[in-house]
């Protein structure tokens, strides 16, 4: 019943009032969602510790301190020290930065190859779509961790080498996502309408696909930066992805698994941080999709 | 002659996220035996509300009945606990719904959506239901071999054939077809038709149908009942209402159909759309569209007035305006 | 049907090649010489020569593409371990029987779990257990499991003692942890997913029929309900499958289990690429199969999409992700 009436006040009300108040609908959703706000949070947490971690971290995260080696929580050191005496609290702050990055770089890669692919699967058809979609099959038949462990393993360790391998696992959605929705529009009248004036197929994609495909995009983008992080911690864990001096949490939970007998801390702190910042972008990234996407329950 | 059914006071409200939706208010009908009652308003008008409210399905976890009794052969259906109502939901009253794509399970043979109502009411074994359930098939005109099939297989008008012999096994007293025919084509909507009449005939059930074309009343009913905005606003014999209708909405409802015997000049749509159900105007909820309509119809919200035995109209000037 | 089948499985066979072309392309890509690998560092020009001859490393790339295929498809051979000088598949055979183990056992107990908690908190829904079902699987959704394992061994081994935190020790016990962490992630994928499943499902015009009929709560969402819920599982139990046996590459180095997941770390450390490209070739071939069973089981068991193929007998383009909504 809502949404007829929906349609009945988008009918009546002025073009330039209404993407106001998609705006105002999709804020007025999400804002309801109190879990949803709370991922919100969280996510902003992170990318604040992400960017001032130098201002927030007491010590130096590579200051090594053998004297104060494997030392629990205290007021001192709130998480406690490492194996060399590092402040488990500083590390977990910076490694909430490497993570973030890695992440992000990794969402960006598999946006833009997996969006050119879509794109032009799309947009050529035929031939071109076929081929690709075959190269989309193959690449969700084998399983993501294993296709990221062996690029990692062929890349080596490192930020980039890592942004690309996680990158990987997130092209195939980012691709058939831009596919259907340029299948979806290609067929309606304003684009025949756009290419009769001489639009050429590029400004046609951005101008007119791009707006068309923008929420699920920002869906995606959310709920990726979640999966990203889990696997940049799973390979910096096994030894491949970011490795020290480069501080990451997978990383430091695999530091601390050597000594997990005697000394949880570094076991314990560094998995919270993951879990926190995954659950973080699960949550925001729900509501997200119920806010853009009233219609599409999950 | 005593009724099958007799509505009093029904009220139903739905709880949606802007607010409660007065969806029925206040509805009295009564269903005689053997007789046939046409419902009939504009989408919205709260008639499938209605059918659902006598069969206790409104889903309670938005709606809400809010006042009224349902009396069936001496029972409140109100007041009965699940258990009890599921005895008679497809055994003593069965629904025809809507939409036939959508009525029937897609992963179980047609032959085994008309089996169960068999087992669960008759008790019978799976071997005694299946044959009886083929039985019916044949009934409705399909043929018994293809029961062994699934719903996708079978076309808008075959469905709806399953869908009425599912409501027909258990021979009810009481039939609720909701829009039975709307979802079909022409020519199919009056084979269906002549065929739920003859099942109607043969096995001595009351019918409720519900629809918008008065058309198919006119065929079908004995009764009529017109609804607006979630009230009846006229109820009568058939003949009562089709030459003899004092509500302004019934007016409005014949003159936006086309008439083969009389010299029409135009189709007069009544103009403007039925009211929100969660902002019902003050007064006679239809005087916003209403030609006739007077001050006084603003404010006051007019009663069922008798004008002739069984004439019920709910109208403040339904002697003055229509009567001829 | 059966001309669906085996469509199906032909449409396989060229990515499962693909599969094995491209990881095999990677394989070489990786950095580190394999010839230096075995001969160590104190080797002659003529040794380095003999041995990437006997290698066959000396050929041209495609020659060897041509050469390992040639082995795999005809005397399923994996070639020589670079670092245990044995058949790749000789070291593998028992890790296999492992790994699979594990996930076969991980997928059952996701469904054993899911399945009725995904049922229960859509039928009650907004019910305490279903809040507490929700966050219980948003929460799990949110855990790395080898970080769940982790903790599982501070618990269960260290303090409490009642499990080995090595696989290999204690028998049976010491798989439980392993099969149990491996699960975590997907027993909530699939809860949340089968709850709304049966959600959309519960709200659908035939259960209001089944209703109408007269049947009972239980007995509309055991008869009519559950089968409609669960076909769209399928797949993502499938999907959770292919997912859990990636996952195993991590978990079993966890918990030292002796399967193909802990080999292919240590394989990439020791640079043994024969056996590097075994695994991955044999994870992703496993996943490809289960894959293909449960398209093959839905459509089976789909009564439409089985009608599809008895009247057509062609192959049924699969929807894909995004597509059903553009309808096209």
């Amino acid at each position: 019943m809502s949404e007829n009436e929906k349609g009945v006040g988008d009918g009546l009300g002025v073009v330039g009032l209404k993407r106001h108040s998609q705006i105002g609908d999709v804020l007025f959703r999400f804002r309801k969602h109190k879990v949803a706000v709370a991922g919100f949070f969280v996510v902003v947490l992170l990318a604040v510790v992400a960017a001032f971690a130098p201002a927030l971290a007491r010590y130096n995260p590579s200051a090594i301190d053998p004297v104060n080696a494997l030392q629990f929580p205290s007021a001192e050191h709130w998480f406690g020290t490492d194996l060399f005496g590092r402040d488990t609290f500083s590390r977990i702050l910076y490694g909430g930065r490497t993570s973030l990055l890695v992440a992000l770089l990794g969402c960006l890669v598999s946006m833009v190859i997996g969006g050119t692919m879509g794109a032009l699967a799309g947009y050529k058809g035929d031939k071109v779509d076929v081929a690709l979609m075959r190269i989309i099959d193959i690449m969700v038949s084998v399983p993501g961790v294993l296709l990221a462990v062996c690029i990692s393993a062929l890349l080596g360790a490192g930020v980039w080498q890592t942004a690309l391998a996680v990158s990987v696992g997130g092209i195939p959605q980012n691709a058939l996502l831009l596919r259907s929705t340029i299948f979806g529009i290609r067929s309606q009248d304003y684009i025949e309408a756009a290419k009769t004036y001489g639009s050429r197929d590029l400004r046609v994609i951005v101008k007119h696909v791009l707006p068309n495909c923008m929420a699920p995009l920002i869906i995606n983008v959310t709920l990726s930066l979640g999966a990203n992080i889990l696997m940049i911690s799973g390979l910096s864990f096994i030894g491949l992805g970011v490795q020290p001096p480069t501080v990451e949490w997978g990383a430091m939970l695999n530091e601390g698994q050597t000594v997990i007998r005697q000394f949880w801390p570094m076991v314990v702190f560094p998995g919270m941080a993951i879990a926190i910042s995954m659950l973080g972008f699960n949550l925001f990234g729900d509501g997200l999709r119920d806010a853009l996407d009233p219609k599409q329950k999950h | 002659m005593g009724s099958v059914l007799e509505i009093s006071d029904l009220c139903v409200e739905f709880h949606t996220q802007n607010g409660v939706a007065h969806a029925v208010n206040h509805v009295d009908l009564s269903i005689g035996e053997k007789r046939s009652v046409g419902l009939v308003g504009e989408t919205g008008a709260g008639k499938t509300t209605t059918a659902l409210s006598i069969m206790q399905l409104i889903d309670l976890r938005h709606g809400k009945y809010t006042s009224g009794r349902i009396d069936f052969r001496g029972d409140d259906l109100m007041k009965l606990k699940d258990t009890q109502l599921q005895k008679i939901r497809g055994k003593e009253i069965s629904m025809i719904f809507q939409d036939p794509m959508t009525t029937l399970n897609p992963v179980i043979k047609v032959q085994d959506q008309i089996a169960e109502s068999y087992r669960i009411h008759e008790k019978d074994s799976p071997a005694e239901a299946l044959i009886r359930a083929k039985d019916m098939l044949e009934m409705v005109g399909i043929p018994a071999g293809r029961g062994e099939e699934y719903p996708h297989q079978f076309s808008g008008g075959m469905k709806q054939r399953v869908v009425i012999a599912m409501a027909l096994t258990c021979n009810p007293q009481l039939l609720l077809a909701d829009e039975p025919t709307t979802a079909l084509d022409v020519t199919i909507q009056s084979q269906v038709l002549d065929m739920i009449n003859d099942l109607k005939d043969r096995l001595g059930t009351s019918m409720l149908l519900i629809t918008h074309d008065l058309g198919i009343v006119a065929e079908t009913c004995d009764e009529v009942a017109i609804m607006y905005a979630g009230e009846i606003i006229e109820a009568g014999a058939l003949r009562q209402i089709f030459k003899d209708f004092r509500h302004p909405y019934t007016d409005g409802l014949f003159n936006s159909i086309p008439s083969l015997t009389k010299k029409t000049h135009r189709l007069m749509p009544i103009p403007g759309l039925m009211p929100d159900p969660k902002q019902l105007p003050g007064g006679c909820h239809f005087h916003p569209r209403c030609p006739h309509a007077v001050d006084e119809c603003k404010v006051a919200h007019p009663e069922m007035t008798e004008v002739e035995k069984g004439h019920l109209v709910r109208c403040l000037r339904c002697t003055e305006v229509l009567s001829r | 049907m059966l001309r669906y089948v085996v469509s199906r499985i032909l449409i396989m066979i060229p990515t499962v090649l693909a599969v094995i072309i491209i990881v095999f392309a990677l394989s070489r890509m990786m950095p580190g010489d394999p010839v230096r690998t075995i001969l160590g560092s104190n080797y002659t020009e003529a040794q380095y020569k003999e041995m990437s001859e006997r290698m066959g490393l000396d050929k041209p790339y495609v020659v060897q593409l041509g050469n390992y295929l040639y082995n795999l498809v005809v005397k399923h051979d994996f070639g020589i371990s670079y670092t245990t000088s044995r058949p790749v598949l000789d070291d593998l055979r028992s890790r296999m029987k492992v790994t699979f183990l594990i996930g076969t056992l991980s997928c059952l107990l996701t469904s054993c779990i899911a399945i009725p908690l995904g049922i229960i908190s859509a039928v009650r829904q907004n019910s305490v257990m279903d809040y507490g079902v929700s966050f219980l699987s948003i929460l799990m959704a949110a855990l790395p499991n080898f970080w769940v394992a982790l903790m599982c061994i501070i618990l269960f081994c260290l303090r409490l003692g009642w499990l080995p935190a090595t696989a290999a020790l204690g028998g049976w016990r010491g798989y439980i942890l392993p099969v149990v962490c491996n699960g975590t992630l997907s027993i909530a994928v699939t809860t949340r997913q089968l709850r709304s499943s049966m959600l959309d499902v519960v709200s659908q015009d035939y259960e209001r029929t089944a209703r109408a009929k007269g049947l009972s709560e239980r007995q509309t969402i055991i008869n009519h309900a559950l089968k409609n819920a669960l076909l769209p599982i399928l797949p993502v139990l499938g999907t959770q499958f292919s997912m859990i046996i990636g996952g195993s590459v991590v978990i079993e180095n966890i918990f030292s289990v002796p399967g193909m997941g802990s080999k292919l770390v240590n394989s990439i450390n020791g640079r043994d690429y024969n056996t590097v490209l075994a695994i991955t070739i044999l994870i992703s071939v496993f996943s490809i199969v289960v894959l293909l069973l449960v398209d093959i089981v839905s459509a089976f068991i789909d009564p439409r999409v089985k009608a599809e193929f008895a009247s057509r007998g062609k192959k049924r383009r699969l929807p894909r992700t995004g597509e059903v909504a553009s309808g096209r």
